[in-house]
């Protein structure tokens, strides 16, 4: 992988917390990739996989308890409070629920312009033009600026995160879930926003959902995690068609399509997902996996390999797939499609 | 013995309001035959829910239902004494909500609240019900399941806990299983499990299900037949399979056309435009209308009729009173 | 409210800017009639020498245990009468407002300044700072209040520095308490992330980010505690070790009146209901203060 054109680097990055009862929470272990410049990364995993506590780290809003990571270069993992806070606008983070990460007694325009602010951007009425080109540039009237994040709807709440995101200029953006809370026409139009935002300003952005379905519509590429790890990584299409861990394979079979059954293949993993608390020796995922289990399943914990170009899985069993995923297409009637 | 179960004509349900008289559900009508999964699919605060909740009177104040009626096997329920809804309620329709952690009660122990769903309706109790709630939640799939009468909500995992409300859902045999949004707290892996659990019930058992979600997928993969909701009202009615490749209100057409597809990533995700109706003074014509892309002048002052159109199909929308306006000759009033 | 319908960007929020707090307070009746109540209060203990008839020391032999104008053997010229020592009781009715008040306003604001002041890098910070206040907390609440201002009080006799601090010592607990939970809990919230992520600096999120959301449970919290020392004033009066005897103050005098309760029971009546006049005012316009604070009040 080439090393220059990884914005964001995460090397051997790993978080445990004890528990008030001495349990260890395995959340990240040993996590290495990168983050493309320009590219969108989408990663997606089921609820306790990491993925949260994996963004968190890539922001530095906590401390890795070992590991690194590099931005543009730099180890931020070794810098002070005052350094890092140099670095701070240019990684910004979008998080899930809307309402909440805007505080409720400022206004819209109090909530955009601490970025332009704290970096002494301009006049105050240069300021506030900036935050009404802001609010245009997200799809917001300007008028709007004086009023409370309750007032606006969920949407629309998502779009003022991200204008104050967007107002330290940040090179980075760490999108958590942004629109899990979302209705499916309004995902559409946050989706819509995001993937025009990124090329119109050249954004480099970690996008973290468990939503395969939101996960492959605005990403280049896609890194599937499971307990704590990165199963599989690869151009998203190579993953999604051709997927070579067996647990991304569940996950794409797991998810409802609109169309006729059958699929190429019906996987249901059985019993529930065991805790980052315990987790299994060998291949974490080895208790769930539906594939014939050898002794190194058992006992050794698998590498993330290149198995194809560019693509990699960390199973002792995967191989290069050859016959793709096939899904329902509708191949009679006009929908899906675009209005001609 | 009718085949249809459940018949819902005109049900209106009211919510009162400092600002004024909402209408979440606003003129609905629905069938269920038995064994039949019904899907009522739609975004928040289409009234999906609060239909769910109308249709075994449990609309929380200051809702009340103000006219229609609900057909269950022949009877009216709105017409029906208290006691007897009790008895109906979990008896012959059971329920199943989306958030197992709160529709459970945290102090009790799982098997206790099993036992109790038995014993209220005289279907079993004390060791006969002991040995009924091990088989069910057996039967749901839930290993060690004598141990796990034992357990607390809180000791068990999402999935179980949802197995557990479906369980006390399926307990004393219902004809009608009411499932609002069942799986939309949990994780795909565990979604799909759920899916299955309930197919399972459904061929087993003969469960007709009114299934509420607003995922489209599911609906897909799941339901016999869909409705299709929009501010309080039915817009597309219509077998699933059908509907979903030949979706004819704009509005299902929209929804269809922003869902994001795993198989096709390169396909346009296109959002929905416009902005949404005050509940509270909607405007005259159709409720689409200020979102739709083919509306045209009777769409502003005439709410369109849910008519039918073709198979098994109706639709609310003026385009599809006209045939000549499909050709392309709308707006030329 | 939000509207819980599917929407879009170019959709109205909820039209017009929300009205002030000052707006909303108007609105609720209760409140407002409240906030009356003790503006009254407030105005007649400011303007105490012009309002009280007479002299609230002055003993009028005449008028030893007058009646209430409206009681048989009243005399207008002391409208609520007059106490034991022919002291007209409408005079020092109004002049103890000053005392119940100003104390009531200063120990409130001290321990509000304290609790907070320390409250909030407890909640921020964690760690050492949050585990030794924390425990000092808990010590100092194992204090009975009674018997801890008897001892201030004895040890320097009665002085109105004493009474703030024997009134002050364990009000800040209170304050203390709230300021750190809710710190702590916005601290963790994802829009104190977001402003460390913009790169703000620890007092801007304190006193920018923080501050404004954990102020109005404060402020509700001060006015209610306004009203518990009120009364702890009066009760110390009351037993004879707050006020300075000089000082005309309601617990002084319904302890003088408490022997005439049969008799001449307005003595002790009179400056009872004004503390519960008071003290109710304060409460039910804390509660309107709260109401009217919350943005998500706000229509």
């Amino acid at each position: 992988m080439n090393q220059e054109n990884a914005l964001v680097r995460a090397e051997d990055l790993t978080r445990h917390f004890v528990t008030d009862l001495g349990r260890t929470v395995r959340a990240v272990d040993n996590v290495t990739f990168d983050v493309l410049r320009g590219e969108t990364l989408g990663l997606v995993g089921e609820s306790g996989c990491g993925k949260t506590t994996l963004g968190r780290l890539l922001c530095r809003f906590q401390e890795p308890t070992r590991g690194k990571v590099f931005f543009d270069g730099v180890d931020l993992t070794g810098l002070g409070p005052g350094e890092l806070r140099r670095f701070r606008p240019r990684i910004q983070m979008i998080f899930q629920d809307p309402l909440s990460s805007l505080n409720p007694h400022k206004t819209a325009e109090q909530i955009i312009d601490p970025p332009l602010r704290i970096r002494r951007y301009g006049t105050p009425s240069a300021i506030r033009d900036r935050v009404t080109e802001l609010m245009q540039l997200v799809g917001l009237d300007a008028s709007h600026a004086p009023k409370f994040p309750h007032q606006f709807s969920g949407g629309q709440q998502q779009r003022i995160a991200i204008a104050r995101a967007l107002a330290a200029q940040p090179d980075f953006i760490v999108a958590d879930e942004p629109v899990a809370s979302l209705d499916v026409s309004i995902q559409a139009q946050i989706l819509s926003l995001l993937r025009r935002l990124q090329k119109q300003l050249r954004l480099t952005v970690l996008f973290i959902s468990h939503d395969l379905g939101v996960v492959s519509c605005v990403s280049h590429r896609i890194a599937v995690m499971y307990l704590g790890r990165i199963v599989e990584i690869g151009p998203a299409h190579a993953v999604l068609q051709r997927p070579l861990h067996p647990y991304t394979r569940a996950l794409l079979a797991a998810v409802p399509q609109i169309g006729p059954e059958p699929r190429s293949e019906r996987i249901r993993l059985s019993g529930d997902p065991p805790s980052p608390m315990d987790v299994p020796a060998g291949c974490r995922f080895h208790t769930r996996c539906y594939l014939k289990l050898t002794s190194e399943c058992h006992t050794q914990e698998p590498a993330l390999r290149e198995l194809i170009s560019g693509h990699r899985a960390a199973c002792h069993l995967a191989e290069p797939v050859s016959d793709p995923v096939r899904y329902p297409l509708n191949v009679n009637g006009p929908f899906p499609g675009p209005i001609s | 013995m009718s085949q249809l179960l459940l018949q819902v004509l005109n049900l209106q349900t009211r919510l009162l309001t400092h600002r004024g008289a909402l209408c979440p559900v606003d003129g609905v009508s629905l069938a269920i035959r038995r064994g039949e999964t019904v899907a009522l699919v739609g975004e928040s605060g289409c009234g999906k829910s609060m239909t769910a909740l109308s249709l075994v009177r449990l609309v929380p104040r200051p809702g009340r239902i103000v006219s229609g009626q609900v057909l269950f096997d022949g009877e009216d329920l709105l017409l029906k004494p208290d006691a007897e809804m009790r008895r109906i309620r979990g008896r012959r329709i059971g329920m199943v909500f989306q958030d197992p952690l709160s529709t459970l009660n945290p102090t009790l122990r799982v098997g206790h609240q099993i036992e109790e769903s038995l014993r209220v309706h005289g279907v079993a109790r004390g060791p006969a019900a002991r040995q009924r709630s091990v088989e069910l939640l057996e039967a749901m799939g839930i290993p060690s399941a004598r141990e796990r009468l034992q357990s607390y909500p809180h000791e068990l995992s999402g999935g179980m806990r949802q197995r557990v409300m479906i369980a006390i859902a399926v307990s004393c045999e219902p004809d009608l299983l009411i499932a609002d949004e069942p799986t939309t707290a949990l994780d795909v892996t565990l979604q799909a499990q759920i899916m299955d659990l309930l197919a399972r019930l459904k061929a087993e058992r003969g469960l007709a299900i009114l299934l509420i979600t607003h995922d489209l997928g599911v609906v897909s993969q799941f339901s016999d037949c869909v409705a299709v909701m929009y501010a309080g009202q039915i817009v597309e009615q219509g077998p699933t399979a059908d509907l979903l490749q030949n979706p004819r209100h704009p509005y299902t057409q929209g929804l269809l056309r922003c869902v994001p597809r795993l198989g096709r990533p390169d396909l346009e995700i296109l959002p929905i435009e416009g902005s949404v109706p005050d509940t509270v003074s909607p405007p005259p014509g159709c409720r689409f209308a200020p979102r739709c892309p083919e509306a045209w002048n009777r769409c502003w002052t005439e709410m369109p009729a849910l008519r039918p159109h073709g198979e098994g199909r109706t639709v609310r929308c003026h385009l599809y009173a006209e045939p000549q306006l499909l050709a392309g000759e709308g707006g030329m009033e | 409210m939000a509207s819980p319908w599917v929407e879009d960007a170019t959709l109205e929020p909820t039209p017009g800017t929300p009205p002030g707090t000052l707006k909303l307070l108007l609105k609720n009746r209760v409140a407002l009639a409240s906030g009356l109540v003790l503006l009254g209060f407030v105005i007649v203990a400011l303007f105490a020498p012009l309002l009280a008839p007479h002299d609230p020391g002055k003993q009028h032999p005449e008028a030893i245990r007058a009646s209430p104008f409206w009681l048989p053997g009243g005399d207008i010229r002391f409208p609520l009468g007059a106490d034991s020592l022919g002291r007209d009781l409408l005079s020092r009715t109004i002049y103890g407002a000053r005392v119940s008040i100003l104390l009531g306003v200063v120990v409130v604001l001290l321990t509000l300044v304290m609790g907070t002041g320390l409250g909030m890098p407890a909640g921020y910070f964690g760690g050492w700072l949050d585990t030794v206040l924390s425990r000092a907390v808990d010590i100092l609440l194992a204090f009975p209040f009674l018997i801890f201002a008897l001892a201030i009080m004895a040890s320097t006799g009665p002085n109105l520095v004493a009474l703030v601090s024997a009134l002050a010592f364990k009000g800040w607990v209170d304050f203390y308490r709230v300021a750190r939970a809710d710190t702590l809990a916005a601290r963790e919230s994802s829009y104190v992330t977001a402003a460390r992520g913009i790169g703000a600096s620890t007092p801007y999120i304190l006193f920018r980010e923080i501050l404004p959301n954990i102020a109005p449970p404060l402020i509700v919290l001060a006015t209610l505690r306004m009203a518990v020392i009120i009364i702890a004033e009066a009760s110390l009066s009351f037993l004879g070790i707050g006020v300075p005897p000089g000082i005309p103050a309601w617990g002084t005098m319904v302890a003088d009146g408490r022997g005439d309760i049969a008799g001449a029971w307005w003595t002790a009546t009179i400056p009872g209901l004004a503390v519960l006049g008071l003290v109710l005012a304060v409460n039910l316009f804390g509660e309107g203060l709260r109401d009217a604070l919350d943005p998500r009040m706000r229509r």
